[in-house]
């Protein structure tokens, strides 16, 4: 069976962005994030993970809050562990390293303690197409620290028929 | 109802059975009516008892009506055991209510003979009547008959959430779901059925918001149950069902409500002055200084209610043009599907849950590029939730504003640049905020990735 070429493109796009998080320092005392996974099998066709997001350090921190495809990477495997490939739309919306126009532009400053909450469209993103059991971890680039992610809880999500 | 008859059935050694005699008509009627009276008996309910027990058996002879009397036989077979029997009157689920002549639900017989029910309210769902007749010291009846209260019109009543609230006021929170059901006895020959809610732009029948489609409902306004949520606060709102029937009998229902919410919203536009970022040490960027513009709603909200405000904000153009050595292209930002003037959700719903929130739309310069402009125009919208189960955000209005900017290269090996112009603000700045109850509606995400669309 021959694999379509925009699955082809999507998974080496997911592989160089893996690459990308396995290359990068995690540094997950700083900011903290964190993932409530539902607790009954999703089955809307649409759905969105709530992120919070919390200052772990003692000094206020800036976040800006801008697409969720360009603030978050995401590890999505499923049941055998395989990683979940990007859909095409997700593949494109998370090209954001050359950006020239910009639309949601949020600038929070968090007080040390302090949350702030996100969503994350992630069958936006994810060919999270047939039922299952999915692991879902989600990273973020420090602003303050280039270079440095830090990485989410691990969530299981249990997709209903 | 149809359990406890199967139950019934099963626990008796039965000698007789008559399915649900059917073909009554009544006045005001002209179709037939199905009258659930069946008939059960029961035999040897002296269970190790070598006397025979009497059989009994209970015919319909004519149907109950509200306000009449129907008619009941009842036949004993005593056989070697005689005694009193005791007919009781239940109704295990619905509406209908019947008793015996004296107005009890209670009657003792001794010998076979006809009994008179007289129909006090009439049956919602067929069958959930009984006739039952027991024997001194039995724990099960000997003889169970169904039957109904038949109306002579339909009155329909109104339940909400199990609640018979015909005629009544209820409170409700905007964007509680409120799902409206009136059950008629299925003999009833209806012709149509609808449902009257107000004003329209005062309720919806949901909110959709996925990335690449939102927007209201629509109300499902025929038939028996209605579901939809207030979008506006207000008082003594009605709620009604028109029922007509086949042979041009008409009957109503209503229900009044009183809509709580937020009142008195605005929203304060504060906007920085368009600029080059300073920021930027690298790469000029042109955007707006600091948080750029920002939204702050102001509101009065009922007691216990909570804050939970939510933006969402509508790209309605977004048009970049850029000049590289003569060559000038128009360009907007990529959209799923494509928009021609890049309009849409802009990036993700929602946009914000804070308040106030804000937006620095931003276009990053590069060098090789000798001039830019972006003309945007955004509406945001400010909507509420009260966060209870099974409820919708409400919208409460919406800001219009715009940004525009045109650079041009001063030099391009410190990529220095000139700010030829620049606005951004409310479109209009004396009364910013438009406070109207109407919800977003988009058919494309503008994502805002790294990828112009341009010609």
């Amino acid at each position: 069976m021959k694999t379509p070429g925009y699955l082809a493109r999507a998974l080496i796009l997911l592989s160089i962005e893996v690459a990308h998080l396995a290359g990068a320092q995690t540094t997950d005392g700083v900011l903290r994030l964190d993932i409530t996974p539902p607790n009954v099998p999703i089955r809307e066709a649409d759905f969105t993970l709530q992120v919070i997001m919390t200052n772990r350090t003692t000094q206020p921190m800036t976040i800006v809050k801008t697409s969720p495809g360009c603030d978050f990477s995401a590890d999505v495997r499923d049941a055998e562990g395989q990683m979940v490939p990007s859909t095409p739309a997700g593949a494109e919306l998370s090209k954001c390293s050359g950006r020239v126009a910009t639309g949601r532009w949020i600038r929070i400053l968090l007080q040390p303690g302090e949350s702030t909450e996100e969503s994350y469209p992630i069958s936006l993103y994810y060919a999270l197409s047939r039922p299952g059991v999915y692991s879902v971890r989600l990273f973020r680039e420090l602003s303050s620290q280039p270079g440095r992610v830090t990485r989410s809880n691990e969530v299981q999500l249990k997709l209903a028929q | 109802m149809g359990t406890l008859s199967r139950g019934a059935f099963t626990q008796h050694r039965q000698s007789e059975y008559k399915f649900p005699r059917v073909g009554a008509f009544l006045n005001g009627f002209p179709h037939q009516i199905v009258l659930a009276g069946f008939l059960v008996s029961a035999l040897g309910l002296a269970s190790g008892s070598n006397r025979a027990s009497p059989t009994v058996t209970i015919q319909q002879v004519h149907e109950v009506l509200q306000g009449a009397a129907g008619e009941f036989e009842i036949k004993i077979d005593a056989g070697v055991r005689s005694g009193p029997i005791t007919l009781r009157i239940n109704s295990d689920v619905g509406t209908g209510r019947a008793t015996f002549e004296d107005g009890l639900t209670e009657k003792v017989i001794t010998e076979s003979g006809g009994v008179y029910v007289r129909g006090v309210t009439s049956s919602d769902l067929p069958g959930a009547m009984t006739l039952t007749a027991w024997l001194e010291g039995a724990n099960m009846p000997a003889a169970t008959c169904f039957f109904d209260v038949i109306a002579p019109a339909p009155e329909p009543r109104i339940f909400l959430d199990g609640i018979d609230v015909t005629g009544t006021q209820q409170s409700v929170v905007v964007g509680q779901r409120v799902q409206l059901t009136v059950i008629l006895h299925p003999s009833v020959p209806i012709e149509k059925q609808e449902w009257r809610i107000g004003k329209k732009g005062e309720y919806t029948g949901g909110f959709l918001h996925t990335p690449l489609l939102g927007g209201p409902q629509p109300t499902v306004l025929e038939g028996s149950t209605t579901a939809f949520y207030w979008i506006s606060p207000g008082y003594n709102r009605t709620v009604s069902y028109h029922l007509r029937l086949t042979n041009g009998v008409t009957a109503t229902a209503a229900v009044t409500f009183d809509v709580d919410g937020p009142s008195s919203t605005q929203v304060d536009v504060d906007s920085e002055r368009v600029v080059m970022d300073p920021a930027a040490l690298n790469s000029s960027v042109l955007g707006m200084m600091g948080s750029g513009i920002s939204f702050r709603a102001r509101y009065f909200l009922p007691e216990g209610v909570a804050k939970n405000f939510i933006w969402v904000q509508l790209i309605q153009s977004d048009a970049i043009t850029v000049d590289n050595n003569g060559v000038r292209l128009h360009c907007v930002p990529k959209t799923q599907p494509i928009s021609s003037v890049g309009a849409g959700l802009d990036t993700t719903y929602p946009y914000d849950t804070h308040n106030p929130t804000m937006d620095n739309p931003r276009i990053r310069l590069a060098s090789d590029t000798q001039e830019y402009s972006r003309v945007l125009h955004a509406r945001m919208f400010l909507l509420w939730t009260s966060g209870l189960s099974n409820s919708i955000p409400v919208p409460l209005g919406f800001v219009d504003w715009s940004f525009s900017g045109e650079v041009a290269l001063k030099d391009a090996a410190t990529n220095a640049w000139e700010l030829k112009s620049g606005y951004v603000g409310p479109n209009n700045p004396v009364m910013p905020f438009k406070r109207a109850p109407i919800y977003p509606f988009w058919t494309r995400l503008v994502p805002y990735t790294e990828i112009l669309t341009c010609n």
